[in-house]
């Protein structure tokens, strides 16, 4: 028997099912994985998923309207402050730091519909750099957030010019793509140029070694203050639309929006929550939802941070220090923590925490890429935990810093750390180490 | 531009190109140990809009990618200081991309072969395998303190020694310049090459005073914190791989 449908395919409804089958089946193993506690349960089921069924994503994000967040440093924070902009909405997020295809596909897949809903439903995605292209292309995102590119990870994804080259071959080719992008970042440039009209935000640099040599044509790429462009070619850095006053102002097309405060720390957080509200504006614009920005920026005040990045935690100890744990993946982002240590006065202890697993990149050298001298003045010993503390410590110690490994548990020598009664220890740790810490203290 | 006589010059050669894998630390550790003999030392820094200067006493290449590498090898043939320099006796020390430009020729991404300096015997082809990336090991074959050299390798090329060139290391994990040829690096009269990132000088203290020794005649520094600091890293790095 031929069974007709609608649309005249039984392809597609044949993918509906084996869709709907492999969602049972992941949703299952997320379950078993909470359960007996071994992980965050976004993994091993989005795995599964695709595996059941490969068009799942394409399946699963039919009807729902997507920003989707791609860059070195800042996707989980920046993805977390464009979700919290759209709370009021039925909102999709792989904010378990899952941020390969199969990641957004259980993003998708773990979410209940509300039965007879009619509310919109939005995706806001954070996507691996490498991943972009490929997640664009099945999830069709009405918007894309490029934050800045660096080296991350050196041996595995160290070629950066050539994922910027992929970004640009992506926009050209989906010319309905909204693209917002960091007009301080030049390979973000670059890569935003293969849109028709991109939205420009100046959200803040920083980090020049990997774009000291012009995308275009290889001359040397000049930077002033907060501006740059190529000594030979045209290829300059382009006025933003939305950008920071002196006072710390939003203003958008030179007309002020209001201030911005973040409880969280650090400079390069504050392009952050720019560049949320840009693509959440651009969002509401192009589905048709109202978007106010004086709201969005009192809503960003009380904005705590994701997964545990800036959050302050007890440690249970008899004289009330705490722990503000902070995740550093790459010289440049290891770089924006200095800065933020530095302008904090309430950053009494420093401790810091190497691994080297998989999930880290099992090279450690960019630790010497890393201006650990800036912090010499004001730290003379730091506390150094993790798999890889002797790299640490021979790095610091070489930028006059007396180091102090110490083994065993992170949360042990933290309990244990030597510090005047009610101050909170700033910790930076790499991606493993930090979840490893996070991990015990929430237990 | 004035230093003093006493001083010791460790120019940085192109860290806007090759300054891909943090080997620029092997600067900062040169300088460092340098000053732990009382004598002061000095980094300079040569981008590639700059000239080379002639009066470097040491002069250090790092890795790279390709685009870059050529750029680096095309900028440095047209430079008569660099030249000059290694006639001279300045000591260099290269690393990975770095060590492939000075060699007679290299094949580059598109597998195009490239001609290079020829400071060095030594010729590199694409790898006789897969990229050769992790943890490198081997027996040092220098008159230094320290047995076992220990460095991060990170290349999908590979590279063969002839006429005066021997390497520095015979390997004992990891790949080193070719799946066939077993050993690590490069040694032609003052220029040392090695395809050990980490930075190479942050675990192998003794290659670091080897590298002073030839070039500005230091002994090797003895018993000092930094020192002791890594060797307990070369210890931990060697019983990782046990
Ligand atoms: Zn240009």
């Amino acid at each position: 028997m031929t069974i007709l449908f609608e649309d005249g395919s039984d392809v597609k409804l044949v993918r509906k099912l084996r869709t709907a089958v492999a969602v049972f089946v992941a949703r299952a193993i997320s379950k078993l994985i909470t359960h007996f506690g071994i992980g965050q349960g976004g993994t091993l089921p989005g795995r599964v998923l695709l595996a059941l069924e490969p068009n799942a994503l394409s399946v699963l994000s039919q009807g729902v309207i997507s920003v989707v967040v791609s860059g070195t440093n800042g996707k989980t924070t920046t993805t977390a402050m464009i979700s919290d902009l759209l709370s009021r909405y039925e909102i999709y997020t792989n904010d378990t730091g899952a941020n390969m295809d199969f990641g957004v596909a259980f993003a998708l897949a773990r979410a209940q519909r509300v039965p007879g809903s009619h509310q919109l439903r939005f995706g806001v995605f954070e996507v691996d750099e490498a991943y972009l292209p490929a997640v664009a292309a099945t999830v069709n995102p009405k918007v894309v957030v490029l934050l800045n590119l660096s080296r991350d990870q050196l041996d595995r994804n160290s070629e950066v010019r050539m994922i910027a080259k992929r970004w640009r071959d992506l926009f050209g080719k989906q010319s309905k793509l909204k693209v917002v992008a960091n007009c301080d970042d030049p390979l973000v440039v670059y890569a935003a140029m293969g849109s028709s009209d991109p939205i420009y935000v100046s959200s803040g640099g920083g980090w020049h070694l990997d774009a000291t040599s012009c995308p275009i044509c290889e001359s040397k790429v000049i930077f002033s203050d907060c501006d740059w462009g190529c000594s030979v070619c045209d290829f300059r850095r382009p006025n933003p639309s939305y950008s920071l006053d002196q006072g710390g102002g939003v203003v958008r097309d030179h007309e002020s929006l209001g201030e911005l405060n973040l409880l969280i720390p650090g400079r390069f957080n504050l392009g952050n929550a720019l560049l949320a509200i840009a693509a959440t504006s651009e969002l509401a614009r192009l589905s048709g939802v109202p978007f106010n920005p004086e709201e969005a920026l009192r809503r960003l005040q009380s904005f705590e941070g994701s997964g545990g990045r800036y959050s302050i935690y007890s440690l249970g100890r008899p004289d009330g220090v705490k722990v503000r744990t902070m995740l550093a993946k790459n010289p440049a982002g290891w770089n924006a923590l200095i800065d933020t240590v530095l302008e904090d006065p309430i950053a009494d202890r420093l401790v810091m925490a190497l691994n080297a697993n998989v999930a880290d990149g099992k090279d450690t050298s960019w630790i010497w890429d890393v201006h650990f001298e800036r912090l010499s003045n004001r730290y003379k010993r730091i506390v150094v935990l993790g798999d890889r503390k002797f790299d640490l410590a021979v790095r610091l110690g070489y930028a006059d810093i007396d180091p102090m490994p110490v083994s065993g548990s992170q949360l042990d020598a933290l309990q244990n750390l030597e510090c005047s009664p009610n101050t909170t220890i700033s910790y930076i740790g790499n991606y493993t180490a930090f979840y490893d810490l996070r991990k015990d203290l929430l237990r | 531009m004035t230093v003093s006589d006493s001083s010791v010059r460790i120019v940085l050669l192109y860290p806007d190109l090759l300054g891909t894998y943090g080997d620029s630390g092997n600067a900062t550790i040169l300088a460092k140990r340098v000053a732990l003999h009382d004598i002061s030392a000095e980094v300079v820094l040569v981008h590639s809009d700059e000239t080379v200067t002639a009066e470097g006493d040491i002069y250090l290449l790092g890795g790279g990618e390709d685009g870059p590498q050529n750029y680096a090898r095309d900028l440095l043939s047209k430079e008569p200081n660099f030249a000059r320099a290694i006639d001279k006796g300045a000591l260099v020390f290269a690393v990975c991309a770095g060590f492939q430009i000075l060699g007679d020729s290299y094949v580059d991404a598109r597998g195009e072969i490239q001609s290079g300096l020829g400071v060095v015997d030594a010729k590199t082809r694409r790898i006789k395998g897969d990229r050769a990336v992790g943890e490198l090991l081997g027996e040092s074959l220098l008159p230094i303190s320290q047995r076992l050299l220990s460095g991060f390798e990170n290349h999908g090329s590979g590279t063969t020694l002839f006429g005066r060139s021997q390497p520095i290391s015979r390997t004992l994990r990891g790949v080193g310049n070719d799946y066939d040829a077993h050993v690590d690096g490069a040694l032609q009269g003052n220029v040392l090459c090695t395809y050990m990132h980490g930075p190479a000088l942050a675990r192998n203290y003794a290659l670091a005073d080897y590298l002073l020794e030839k070039a500005v005649g230091l002994k090797p520094l003895e018993g000092d914190w930094l020192t002791e600091l890594q060797m307990k890293l070369l210890s931990e790095r060697i019983e990782s791989l046990s």
